[in-house]
Parts: structure tokens; C-alpha cells; sequence
């Protein structure tokens, strides 16, 4: 992975003495709160519904042993013992005390990690493919690229106030594992014709109240251009962006007011002016910067093995479905990629403790090259696991509560914060995620049911990726009371869709009787067990889960 | 109020004087589309009308990389000192402030040693590390 040299420290540093200083300014009164929060805001430090809650950036969700080791300490040190992976690979602790940030970020900085500009109006820790450098399929390693884009966009002086905050996810194969298409801007690596690399760029996607696809504004950029690109896409979007209106500052409502097409032609026309400044101002990366990053993400020290048959059906049928759901292939013979499940039923969803972290690192360590990986559906993976350790791997994990053998299933649920932490949200929705893991809690029907990805949302703000949701749940206050809305056949893969609204809203505790209503029907029209939810949601249609909800009604 | 001013590579304090040749560049003016008229001017004056309304960081870059204004930028209204490096990196060279706060600017002016891309001033991270421009 990535290692910082002087330059980075220094830049590293120089935040965490800026933030000491802002700090002290506003605990003696120098700054009011107003004039506080935009600082604060882009060293990720909210002020939440109870305290202030940071968060740490975990770029392209790549952590080091060491590093997870560090996030273990500050949530047994600063916080109540655990932390939360947030659904931008981030991770979000809920209790600091202000007179602690500064300290919070130097023990960052000295593990080479930062907070910065994990919130504000700003460019955002940048996304990427969990599984990045063990996936096969890939042109080269996403995060090369995402490391680029990390190092340009941050500080970048002309982009530090947009008209509202900016993120962009890489990937670089054509299994989308980052939701490219519903961000700012999806940047996908692919190679041309010529087979040479280079990359499609989609602008304007985006969830919130206003969910959009992106649009393909290149479908191929010669990789050498890549930040010339970005420069015209954030200028024009600086000068034209909306700022009459919060909710409508999004760059997709930008590309949608313009058109596709004046949007495409106001990108590249102000491209060809930025590349006017030739070589002597160009602001791409010389080769030689590219290679020095490239050189970071070369594949770890794979031992040449055979593949094992490491799913024959063992006794323990925990194993069993752990290795059925938990485990996906590798490129390499003899390798397998494991998602760490935290998503054990009854816990906020993404949470981890301390202990946990510390565990996950040292296994980090003895199976997977000490690489660990966040993942936007708020997992965790260990990306390079000899096939022959997984049996080890397994019952270690167990041991600490980590063994959740239910990665994509119907308790693998994606939920925001909501009421019960965030002072956005209209709604809960961790206790709503567990009521639906509870009601599924038999790991047979589980199985039975198949890939099903519930994403809940306590606000029309998305956090929970509700509009992607095969079933997406949204939590809407109507006259003082908790209401849920349901929405169906979203998904956030490479076939991007956003899902529809059914029927009205439910009332809190008709929605676990909603979710079970719908997975029924499935089960009992779907073609056979091969046939996915959304598959047979894609196939049928609306009509038949319509029914289901609201027959009785 | 005073002026912070880049003069000879030096942060100086001098009196705010709006003097002839000062051009006032309103916040939502599209310097994309066309250049103000710079015939006779010595200093642009960009508008913070709120600290958040970014569009004069484009403008400064605009103004200095585009259309080669070489004159005094200068910054005003709700722009606040932990911004100035920013905007000083965008091709700003002189800041209103209000009286006796040049320290504090001072100190954020010089609070970052280096910076990742390139703009108008400060050489690139990728260009110190490869030894000199690419």
C-alpha cells in the first residue's frame, strides 16, 4: 500500500497543527461556532445529536494491521470502545471530546492516516473496489489511481468550496463493487481497442432526494489526462453550480439542468483550454510520479499454489455457509478473498469494537499480508487468504464474534446512523435493521433466500443508499410520527438502477411484515433458487410485490 | 481595515486604498465564458460575498493562467484567514483584513510547507519529488 514520504508527512502534519490551533481558538472564544464549523467541518468533526462525531478517512477503504491497530486504540482511548465503517469506506467514531481531536489526528498522522476532508463542501476521501488487486478481471490495481486522485484533490485550492460536497469511486473492472454510477463522478479503468488503458468517466450520479445514474460524459480518457479531465469537470461545475439551493447544488442537478450533452460540451470545451497551458503548466502527473505511486500496489508476495477444494461440504454447516457466502474467488490459485461480516444480528449495522479491530488486525497479519479492506456495504475484508487457511481463518474469527456466515443475505443490511445518532435523520434505523435480522435470524432461510440487499435510510438524505436497495426502506416523519417508506429493485452494481416507490408509507411495526410479505412472494414465484430477488423483481415486475403489500390492506 | 500585500515575495501591511485601475469582479461573474476588461487595470478585486461561495478561487486562477492578468488580486468580504492559502495558491496577492488580524493571517498564510497539485503558485508535490518541472 501507499507510504508516505517527507512531502505527505509534512502536509499531514502541517493539518494537525493548523487543527490544534483552530481548536484553541474556539475553546477561548476567538471563533464562534459559526465561524468554527467550516474548519471543523473539514477535518470531519460533526456535531452530532449528542456529541461531536469524527471521521477518520480510510482511503479507497485500505487499511494496513497497523493502521486498524491505531483505530482500535482511539476508539478504546476517545470513544466508548468501538467504531463504525460508514458507507464511504470510512470510519466513524461517535464520542470524542473536542478537547481531544487534536490528539486524535496526530496519533492518525503518525500511523500515516488523516480525517481530512471527509466532510465539508470539498472533494471526499475517494471510493473504490474493496476487493481491488485480489478481484480478477482487473486492468490494473484502482487504487493507483485512487491514490492519485487522493493526493490532487486534497487541498486542492481552487476546489476546496464547492457549491456542496464531491465524491468520486474508481473501479477497474466491469463488476462494479464501488457504485461508480451513483456517484459525483465513476471513473471505471478499462482498456480501448488499441488494448491501451485508460478511463470511462461518469458524472452527475448521485442518491439523496434526488437520486440520478450518472452519465458517461468520456467514454475513454487516455490515462495520462485523468486530472487535467477532473480539473475542467470541478471548474465547470464551481462556476455553474447551484448555490441558491442546498438541495439542488449537486452536480447532478447541474447536469441535468444543462443536458447531457451542453454539460459533455461545457467539460471538454473547457478541457481544451486547460491543456492550452501545454507541458510547462500542465497540472497531469509526469510518468515518473504515476510509476513512483504505481510501484506502491504491486501485488503482494503470492506463493504459487494449487486451487484446493475448499468447498467440499464440510461437517460444521456454520462453515459451510460461511464459505458459501463469505468467500469469493481470487485471481490467484490457491487464494480466496473473505468479507468480515459486521453484521451480526442485533448490532448497529458497520460497528466494531476495539477487541474486534485488534483481532481482525493480527489475522490481518498471520493470513492476508496485513492488508484489510472497508467495504461501502459497511464490511470488512481480508483481500488475499490462502484457500488452506480458511478453515483457521474461520474459527478464528468466530472466536470474536466476527463469523457472521451472512454476507449479501436478507441480515446483511446497509443502515444509516438515524435518530438514534444523527441530527438529520426523521427516524431510526439501526433498530429497524435488527427487528428484520431478527425476524430472519434462522441462517437456513437465510440461504434459502438467496442474495437480497435491504438498505435503510432514516432520512431523505440517503445515507443509507435506500434508492439501492433491491429493498430500500425510508424513514419519513409524517405529524410527529415514524414512517416508512418502501422502495424495490434498486441496486448499485454494474446494472445501476434506482428502485420505485410501491405504495404508501408503513407504519413502524408493519415493516418487518412488509419485508417478510415481500420475500414470500418472491419465494414463491421466483423460477428456482438460481433466480436472484432482483432477478425475479426485474423479470415480474412491480406488480406481483404491490400486491403482496397492500392485499389486506 | 488593511491590505495584506505580496510585494518583493513579502507579506506587507499597507492602508486600504481604492485608488484608479481598481476593477471590482462581482462573485457570480462567468469568467469562463468572457475576460472582464482589464485595459488600464492594476487591481481586480475578487468578492467573498459568504466564506462558502468559492466561485472567485476559479476566478483568480482564471484571471492569472488564462487571460495573463499580472496586476495586484486582491480578496475581500467574508473570506477568512484559514482560506488565504488557498486563494493565494488560486494567484490572489493581496488580502482586506481587519485591523491588527495580520498575524493570524500571517500564520496561515505560511501554515503548509508543501502542497500535492499545481495551480498558480507553489510548486507541485510530484515536481519537488521528480526534481523540478515536469
Amino acid at each position: 500500500m501507499y507510504q508516505y514520504d517527507d512531502i505527505d508527512k509534512a502536509i499531514v502534519q502541517a493539518r494537525v497543527d493548523e487543527f490544534r490551533g483552530q481548536v484553541a481558538r474556539r475553546l477561548t472564544g476567538e471563533l464562534t461556532e459559526d465561524q468554527f464549523k467550516p474548519l471543523r467541518l473539514q477535518n470531519g468533526l460533526y456535531l452530532q445529536l449528542h456529541a461531536y462525531m469524527l471521521r477518520v478517512a480510510i482511503p479507497y477503504g485500505t487499511l494496513s494491521a497497523d493502521q486498524l491497530r491505531v483505530l482500535a486504540s482511539i476508539a478504546r482511548d476517545y470513544d466508548k470502545g468501538y467504531g463504525h465503517v460508514s458507507t464511504r469506506q470510512n470510519m466513524q467514531f461517535n464520542w470524542p471530546a473536542l478537547v481531544n481531536v487534536p490528539d486524535i489526528l496526530q496519533r492518525l498522522c503518525d500511523a500515516e492516516m488523516h480525517a481530512i476532508q471527509t466532510s465539508g463542501n470539498c472533494i471526499r476521501n475517494v471510493t473504490s473496489d474493496p476487493f481491488a488487486g485480489a478481484a480478477a478481471g482487473e486492468v490494473e490495481d484502482p487504487r493507483i489511481w485512487c491514490e492519485v486522485i487522493r493526493q490532487w484533490s486534497t487541498f486542492h485550492p481552487e476546489f476546496a468550496f464547492l457549491p456542496r460536497k464531491f465524491k468520486i469511486a474508481v473501479t477497474a473492472s466491469d463488476e462494479d463493487r464501488a457504485a461508480i454510477q451513483v456517484h459525483d463522478i465513476g471513473i471505471q479503468l478499462r482498456t480501448n481497442d488499441a488494448g491501451e488503458p485508460g478511463f470511462r468517466i461518469l458524472v452527475g450520479g448521485g442518491l439523496g432526494r434526488t437520486p440520478y445514474i450518472g452519465h458517461v460524459v468520456r467514454d475513454f480518457l487516455p490515462r495520462d489526462q485523468l486530472l487535467s479531465y477532473l480539473e475542467a469537470i470541478l471548474r465547470v461545475y464551481n462556476v455553474h453550480g447551484r448555490r441558491d439551493n442546498l438541495f439542488k447544488a449537486r452536480i447532478k442537478i447541474l447536469v441535468n439542468e444543462m443536458g447531457e450533452e451542453a454539460f459533455t460540451h461545457a467539460v471538454e470545451q473547457e478541457w481544451e483550454e486547460i491543456r492550452k497551458l501545454g507541458p510547462s503548466g500542465s497540472v497531469d502527473l509526469p510518468e515518473a510520479e504515476r510509476a513512483r505511486i504505481a510501484g506502491f500496489f504491486r501485488e503482494p508476495d503470492f506463493a504459487a499454489l494449487d486451487d484446493t477444494d475448499f468447498r467440499a461440504d464440510p461437517d460444521d454447516a456454520g462453515y459451510a455457509r460461511w464459505l458459501s457466502r463469505n468467500v469469493s474467488a481470487h485471481k490467484r490459485p490457491g487464494y480466496a478473498i473473505v468479507t468480515v461480516s459486521l453484521k451480526p444480528e442485533g448490532e448497529a449495522p458497520g460497528d466494531i469494537t476495539a477487541d474486534q479491530m485488534d483481532a481482525l488486525a493480527d489475522l490481518a497479519d498471520r493470513y492476508s499480508f496485513s492488508d484489510v479492506r472497508t467495504t461501502h456495504e459497511q464490511n470488512m475484508v481480508l483481500p488475499h487468504v490462502r484457500q488452506a487457511d480458511l478453515p483457521a481463518l474461520y474459527a478464528a474469527l468466530s472466536e470474536t464474534g466476527l463469523g457472521s456466515a451472512n454476507a449479501g443475505l436478507v441480515s446483511d443490511i446497509i443502515a444509516c446512523p438515524g435518530l438514534d445518532y444523527c441530527n438529520l435523520a426523521n427516524t431510526r434505523s439501526i433498530p429497524v435493521a435488527n427487528r428484520i435480522q431478527k425476524r430472519f435470524s434462522d441462517p437456513v432461510r437465510q440461504a434459502e433466500v438467496g442474495e437480497l440487499k435491504i438498505k435503510i435510510s432514516g432520512c431523505i438524505n440517503a445515507c443509507g443508499h435506500h434508492h439501492v436497495g433491491h429493498i430500500g426502506i425510508l424513514g419519513v416523519d409524517k405529524k410527529g410520527e415514524e414512517f416508512y417508506q418502501v422502495t424495490l429493485g434498486g441496486r448499485a452494481d454494474a446494472e445501476a438502477a434506482i428502485g420505485e416507490i410501491v405504495g404508501r408509507g408503513l407504519a413502524t411495526d408493519q415493516v418487518v411484515d412488509a419485508v417478510e410479505k415481500l420475500v414470500d412472494t418472491y419465494l414463491s414465484l421466483r423460477t428456482g433458487p438460481e433466480e436472484r430477488f432482483i432477478d425475479a423483481y426485474k423479470r415480474l415486475g412491480a406488480e406481483p410485490f404491490k400486491e403482496a403489500l397492500y392485499e389486506t390492506a | 481595515m488593511k491590505l495584506l500585500e505580496l510585494k518583493d515575495r513579502e507579506w506587507t501591511l499597507s492602508d486600504l486604498d481604492d485608488g484608479p485601475g481598481l476593477l471590482r469582479v462581482d462573485n457570480g461573474q462567468d469568467l469562463l465564458e468572457s475576460p472582464p476588461d482589464l485595459t488600464g487595470i492594476s487591481v481586480v478585486r475578487l468578492d467573498w460575498p459568504q466564506f462558502k461561495l468559492g466561485q472567485a478561487f476559479t476566478q483568480a486562477r482564471l484571471l492569472r493562467q488564462r487571460y495573463g492578468f499580472e496586476g495586484q488580486i486582491r480578496a475581500g468580504g467574508a473570506i477568512f484567514r484559514d482560506q488565504a492559502w488557498h486563494a493565494a495558491r488560486c494567484g490572489v496577492t493581496a488580502f482586506e483584513i481587519e485591523d491588527g488580524a495580520e498575524d493570524g493571517w500571517l500564520e496561515s498564510l505560511h501554515a503548509y510547507p508543501y502542497h500535492y497539485q499545481r495551480a498558480v503558485t507553489g510548486e507541485a508535490a510530484w515536481a519537488l519529488r521528480h526534481g523540478g518541472s515536469a
